[in-house]
């Protein structure tokens, strides 16, 4: 019988993610669509106000 | 509406019933029936959380908003993929390393029973209230449409939902989730082409981009920060975020979406695939509110949309020999002979906008914009009339507007179709509400803290026994509803004032490893507390926060006060998961 800390690593946590190969890379890729939809909606309500 | 209508719209919603709970029909224990036997793939997880995020509400209220205020509520969501990425990244490995059914599951892992017990009541309390509301919105059209009794509506709308939840658990409300949301944005997407086909063919999409901007609908970003102001960019990418993190963090009804992944990837990229998606999807859904809001500048549009509304105080001017039915024509006359002048103004619009023409296009928007404000005057005097008849009828019709256009002037078949997206979207939350609030009951409450020790099969028919339970909570509540303000607002309400508070307990979790149990317990008490205080006093205008704000309010109260208690009143809860594992 073990106990597993609240913070221990699990192997599951370390699984790649299928596109891009790190989590962190996808994260990034996300906020900057996400940026860059904010800019185009900013720039698009401005043009044809 | 047409026999071809009702086939579609009865057709779509039982069949996609019947496949739910056709491939549900071995689901045996209670671990499959709550968690669907974990063996979602990432599309399927992300279509599910979109899915019951989307009931019919945002169908019925967002267009109506863009229709009234235009494109400014798109930066609510502007959270969202903040949201998204923060839990993928630290939240749910905590979750899945535990394997827990419910998030607050996790709770006790962290501090003890105590503190799970009271993030599950926030939750039922909460979701409960909105799984009432959920069901409600829809039946308010269809008993308007059918004129049937509104009880009677909300049960034909609830029972099949309660029938193929309780037959098939969380993996039926993930299979029929699919089917549901790929008719939703079929629809929508019908919806927008159908608009686009029925204005004048002089007009293009260009005429309908520039006159909506003219009529300043196109704003979409609000940099000005202002915290009375629901919608601008700073409540969108901070309250928003806190408040999307609470919900799709702790609230168990998109908690159970993602926990019923393949693996820990498939969850992260269910919901990051939402975080891309969700806004264009909202953006998509005001566009079709603004598409109508085109649509009514060149087609006469009803004096007002809740044509319910006008029916009655036509009846009472019958039996009483009131005169509203008479005022009700003159304004219609009004109406009539301002509509003439605009589509005159509109005409020449189009044209200057062909020639290039700046001053006769300026001169066509001045007389547009104008005669829009007195038309909006007339809907007013229309709203008193109706106040004047009926003091407790509401007369806010922005709910009723894209409705009003799809019974008009979509052609037969998509009738059925666009309503059977507003169903769709409302089982489909339903589903995912009633589903959630049966796993929280059981697995954090019954089996944790009341009957322990049972065999699987008694928790797994107290699972269906729970589900059905909550269904019929949800239908009462449905049943006693009044209409607010706007109903998407209202929904949002009731989160916030719950979100806040949930979401600090699980912020101490993660992030404030010395903060210990008996500290965050008060710390939520207190915090509950003063947020239902502040939502009051701004209710009685004495405080400048929206309910957006309230949500990090309601999670840094938690944060600051339980560091002030647990600083104060030392509590050392250890850190370690009781969940034990055989080595």
């Amino acid at each position: 019988m073990k106990h597993k800390r609240f913070s221990e690593p699990d192997s599951q946590i370390d699984e790649s993610p299928p596109i891009m190969g790190k989590w962190s890379r996808l994260y990034a890729t996300v906020l900057i669509i996400h940026v860059l939809l904010m800019l185009f909606l900013w720039l698009f309500g401005r043009h044809w106000s | 509406m047409h026999l071809v209508d009702w086939v579609v719209l009865f057709g779509t919603l039982l069949a996609i019933a019947a496949y739910g709970m056709y491939k549900t029909r071995s689901v045996a224990n209670s671990e499959s029936y709550l968690l669907g036997q974990r063996e979602l793939k990432w599309w399927t997880i992300g279509l599910s959380i979109m899915a019951t995020q989307a009931s019919a509400i945002t169908f019925l209220s967002t267009p109506g908003m863009a229709f009234e205020k235009g494109m400014g509520f798109a930066q609510f969501y502007f959270g969202l993929p903040i949201a998204m990425v923060v839990l993928a990244a630290f939240v749910i490995p905590h979750f899945y390393r535990l394997k827990v059914y419910t998030a607050y599951e996790f709770l006790e892992s962290r501090f003890d029973l105590r503190v799970r017990t009271l993030t599950a009541i926030f939750f039922l309390l909460q979701r409960g209230l909105s799984a009432g509301l959920t069901i409600f919105a829809p039946a308010i059209i269809l008993s308007t449409i059918l004129g049937w009794p509104l009880g009677l509506t909300n049960l034909a709308i609830g029972s099949l939902v309660i029938v193929y939840t309780v037959s098939g658990g969380t993996h039926a409300v993930s299979q029929t989730q699919k089917q549901q949301m790929i008719v939703i944005l079929g629809g929508m997407v019908i919806a927008g082409v159908i608009l686009m086909y029925k204005l004048p063919q002089s007009v293009g999409m260009g005429d309908v981009l520039s006159l909506s901007g003219q009529m300043g609908k196109l704003e979409m970003i609000d940099w000005k920060f202002d915290l009375e102001n629901r919608y601008n960019i700073w409540s969108g990418l901070l309250a928003s975020t806190f408040l999307f993190m609470s919900y799709f963090g702790a609230d168990q009804s998109q908690v159970q979406r993602y926990l019923s992944g393949r693996s820990l990837a498939e969850s992260r990229m269910g919901l990051l695939f939402n975080g891309v998606i969700k806004v264009p999807m909202q953006v998509l859904v005001l566009f079709i509110g603004l598409m109508v809001f085109v649509f009514f500048q060149f087609e006469r549009p009803p004096i007002h949309f809740n044509q319910g509304n006008l029916n009655k105080i036509s009846s009472i001017s019958q039996q009483g020999a009131y005169p509203y039915a008479d005022s009700l024509q003159r304004l219609e006359a009004l109406q009539a002979t301002l509509f003439a002048e605009r589509r005159d103004a509109l005409d020449r619009f189009v044209e200057a906008r062909k020639s290039g023409s700046e001053e006769e296009m300026s001169l066509a928007v001045t007389e547009i914009k104008a005669s829009n404000e007195r038309e909006q005057a007339l809907r007013s005097s229309v709203k008193e009339l109706i106040q004047e008849a009926n003091p407790s009828l509401n007369t806010l019709d922005s709910d009723y507007v894209f409705i009003t256009f799809v019974m008009r002037y979509l052609p037969i078949g998509l009738v059925g179709l666009l309503l059977a997206v507003i169903f769709s979207a409302a089982m489909s939350s339903t589903a995912s509400e009633i589903n959630a609030l049966a796993t929280a009951t059981v697995v954090d409450l019954y089996r944790r803290s009341i009957v322990r020790g049972k065999g699987d099969r008694h928790y797994l028919n107290m699972s269906k026994a729970f589900t059905l339970l909550w269904g019929i909570v949800a239908l009462t509540f449905a049943s006693v509803a009044n209409l607010f303000d706007n109903l998407v607002e209202a929904v949002n309400i009731v989160g916030s004032i719950f979100y806040g508070t949930v979401l600090g307990v699980f912020a101490v979790a993660f992030f404030f490893r010395s903060i210990g149990a008996r500290a965050v317990f008060w710390a939520a008490l207190i915090s509950e507390t003063m947020v239902i205080a502040l939502f009051w006093l701004h209710e009685e205008g004495h405080s400048p926060f929206t309910y957006l704000w309230l949500v990090p309010i309601g999670c840094f109260l938690v944060i600051g006060l339980s560091y002030g208690i647990n600083t104060l009143f030392p509590d050392k809860t250890p850190l370690l998961l009781e969940e034990e594992e055989s080595s």
